[in-house]
């Protein structure tokens, strides 16, 4: 009986402090989270021991592991995504503040042009990368005829079938695609800057280059810790138009670490090899870290960004 | 106040847990209208699907395929059918990527579709031993075997499985032919090339010709230009990735062609482009009039005519040798039939559907439409050959086979076709190493993977290239 009454009052207790209807609230998250994310891991964890092509697994212990540290492709694939990550986030982070600080306040077409710079955000980067697999186009290419034009170069380039420049146009696709969605972010973060305090930096006679330095920039210090996180993690997953474009062509230059993991675990339409599900799964996990230790450092690097003073 | 904040919050958690379980649930009431065989629509991811006004006492029978090039005569068979028909209706769906990957995972989650097109030669294996496909040797009937020449056409590991047939070929595709813009060839005054060697000092001298408004010789480079005809050139060389007579991969052989590719995209006789480059503007260039070399298979005969019609006169020619002499059979693939899945409710029906698009009246339009090349003479002789157009250029070649499949093994690295193209490129690695790794990688996972039981070693002790087919095939476990 006072067993029943404690058990009542517990519930009652949980029930005014609002921790039931929390779990209850949070049951389809986790139903989810568990169903989409924990289960496939899983899965993923147990073949690592095994070579599976989607219709037989075979044991084969730590093989794979094995094969991985010699896999010279895939280490030049880690190091091609650094170089893509890099060069990305070097463009892009200052395009995307630069145009969130030019567009931010309401001018004339200002809504416009930020439309027109979010909407590769909203189209499939497959769609848009194959456009730009127009645009560079060697032979009667729009890029090159362009540069021919204003006299930059004088024979067209082979922008995507070059070693030496196939990097460069995949990155000039993934900043293209990928500046407008962060310099929305960086618009919102600009917004929630109180105005008293640039109204005080005009009182006291700060010029426009002071007051981006000295105010806007470290006032925006959360919001941009938040950008450029999002900014890494996305910039070390992309493959997506790397596999339109390039498919990791050519001579390999371009192959990111989950366009050769995509390759490796769907195939290619030209593999004739069978799917490697088991090796993925090791690269998947190896890529993972990777992607996690980057995002790591950079919280512990960024804990500055969160002292505003 | 507060409770009745608190009871609003309580409800709303409970209808976020029940529509998201509802929506989990909501396959197997879709799955369950399809089984009534209604007017429930079918659509996969990437796929086109041709749908079906079927009355509920009809059987429904999927079909999925991969061929987009026969898509507006096959749309008029199974129109034909749905009308005519009185117990089955067809819902006919093309799937355009990943193909062998869709099948096998639409098998593993029980929505395999009951008939599908042929799957690559690699993957048949599998299919058969895992059982996603299932032997359709009590169906065959005396008339279907008359048509498609059943018996002529049994290939051990293609079609076949010791004695269980899968799947019947009823067309096949050439082997690949060298196509040449002729407006090119005769203002130059050009000879056909013979020989493989005889290519760079041709596209250099066609390069130089076209002044930058056309070039040598096109590859389509992102979309497998390894296989699209230099891998055929070798073998009418006598050059194979398998020595079938001792059991194992050996890609020396194919040196040469690497020298000669590298050799003219170093003299810039390649058309602009061509490493990244995918097949259809590849074909578009060609049909420009940019580029006077192309090589593929018969495929080709409705894309210059109607996909990408050729603004210029093309022609069809043998592809060039390493000595300009015929030593091996060129490979040519059998195609245009129909597997039925080991899981389909109606195998009495889904073989009713194949014996009508393997029947003499369904194959005559087809083959007529020049959608495939027949493989039986039965067909041949059936067939309105002046209806078939560009399609008889690659008609007839007596040189062509079907080789024994070669053992699907995973290498520790690159796959063959790939790490060939890449050593083609001017930036590319060295041609030997690629070659000795290659060879490495393809023995090793060949040794390794006989060991585990994965694949077998294939012997052909008695093989002859220019009739691969003909000799005693040993499968061995060593």
């Amino acid at each position: 009986m006072n067993s029943n009454n404690s058990f009542g009052h517990r519930l009652k207790k949980s029930w005014d402090h609002g921790d039931i209807p929390m779990w209850l609230m949070l049951v389809p998250t986790i139903f989810f989270i568990l169903v989409m994310s924990v289960y496939p891991f899983t899965w993923l964890i147990r073949y690592v021991f095994y070579d599976y092509n989607g219709f037989k697994a075979y044991f084969v212990g730590f093989e794979n592991f094995k094969r991985m540290t010699g896999d010279g492709i895939y280490w030049k694939s880690v190091l091609h995504t650094f170089e893509y990550a890099i060069l990305k986030l070097l463009f892009l982070l200052p395009l995307s503040l630069v145009t969130a600080v030019l567009l931010q306040k309401r001018r004339f077409g200002s809504g416009l042009i930020q439309g027109i710079y979010f909407l590769p955000t909203v189209i499939s980067s497959a769609v848009y990368s194959l456009i730009w697999y127009f645009i560079f186009a060697t032979y009667n290419g729009v890029l090159n005829a362009f540069l021919q034009v204003i006299g930059i170069i004088n024979q067209p380039i082979d922008w995507l079938g070059s070693s030496k420049t196939a990097m460069t146009a995949v990155v000039i696709v993934a900043v293209w695609g990928g500046f407008g969605n962060y310099m929305i972010l960086l618009i919102s973060g600009l917004a929630g800057i109180p105005s008293d305090v640039y109204e005080s930096a005009q009182i006291d006679g700060a010029n426009g280059i002071q007051t981006f330095f000295k105010i806007t920039l470290p006032m925006l210090g959360p919001v941009l810790k938040v950008v450029i996180m999002l900014a890494i993690t996305t910039a070390f997953k992309d493959y997506e138009s790397i596999l339109v474009l390039t498919a990791g062509g050519p001579n390999n230059r371009t192959h990111v670490m989950f366009s050769y993991i995509f390759q490796m675990v769907f195939g290619t339409s030209r593999a004739a090899t069978q799917l490697q599900i088991g090796y993925g799964s090791v690269l998947s996990i190896i890529s993972a870290l990777i992607v996690g230790l980057i995002t790591i450092v950079y919280l512990k690097i960024s804990r500055k960004m969160d002292e505003i003073s | 106040m507060r409770k009745i904040r608190r009871l609003a919050a309580m409800g709303m958690a409970c209808m976020m847990a029940a529509s998201a379980l509802s929506g989990c649930g909501a396959k197997s009431t879709e799955q369950s209208t399809a089984a009534a065989g209604g007017e429930e629509k079918t659509t996969a991811s990437g796929g086109e699907t041709k749908k079906d006004s079927a009355s509920s006492d009809k059987v429904k029978i999927t079909i999925w395929t991969d061929n987009r090039h026969d898509l507006e005569y096959m749309n008029k068979v199974v129109d034909e059918f749905n009308k005519t028909n009185d117990h089955i209706v067809l819902d006919y769906v093309i799937q355009t990527e990943n193909y062998e990957n869709l099948l096998s995972m639409a098998a593993n989650s029980g929505q395999s579709p009951d008939i599908f097109s042929q799957i690559s030669g690699e993957d048949f294996k599998n299919f058969a031993e895992n059982g996603i496909i299932q032997p359709i040797n009590d169906y065959l009937t005396d008339e279907f075997k008359k048509v498609n020449e059943v018996d002529q056409n049994l290939y051990e590991g293609f079609n076949v499985i010791g004695d269980k047939i899968y799947w019947v070929p009823c067309g096949k595709r050439s082997g690949s032919r060298l196509i040449y813009n002729k407006d090119i060839f005769d203002k130059l005054g050009l000879e056909v090339p013979k020989k493989v060697s005889d290519l760079p000092e041709l596209a250099k001298k066609i390069t130089e010709a076209g002044a930058g408004d056309y070039y040598g010789i096109i590859f389509p480079g992102a979309s497998g230009p390894f296989e699209r005809w230099l891998e055929h050139s070798a073998e009418m060389s006598g050059v194979t990735l398998y020595n079938y007579k001792e059991g194992k991969f050996d890609f020396t052989g194919f040196k040469p062609y690497l020298e000669t590719v590298r050799k003219m995209f170093e003299e810039e006789s390649v058309f602009p482009g061509s490493a990244s480059m995918k097949i259809d503007p590849a074909r578009v260039q060609f049909a420009e009039g940019h580029a006077a070399i192309h090589g593929n298979a018969s495929q080709e005969a409705t894309v210059f005519t109607e996909q990408f019609p050729a603004k210029i006169q093309w022609g069809v020619a043998q592809l060039p040798t390493l000595d300009g002499e015929i030593k091996g059979a060129e490979a040519c693939s059998p195609n245009t039939g129909w597997m039925m899945s080991a899981f389909t409710e109606h195998p009495k029906e889904a073989w009713e559907v194949i014996e009508y698009f393997g029947s003499e009246k369904v194959l005559k339009g087809y083959l007529e439409g020049g959608y495939s090349l027949p493989i039986s003479k039965y067909m041949e002789d059936k067939i309105d050959k002046s209806k078939v157009g560009r399609m008889a250029d690659f008609a007839g070649a007596d040189y062509e086979a079907v080789y024994p499949v070669v053992p699907s093994v995973t290498p520790d690295g690159e796959n063959f076709r790939d790490a060939l193209w890449n050593a083609c490129l001017p930036e590319g690695p060295s041609i030997d190493d690629t070659i000795a790794k290659l060879n490495q990688t393809y023995n090793d996972a060949l040794d390794k993977e006989v060991k585990m039981g994965k694949t077998k070693r294939v012997v052909i002790k008695d093989y002859d290239p220019l009739h691969p087919g003909a000799g005693t095939v040993e499968y061995l476990d060593k």
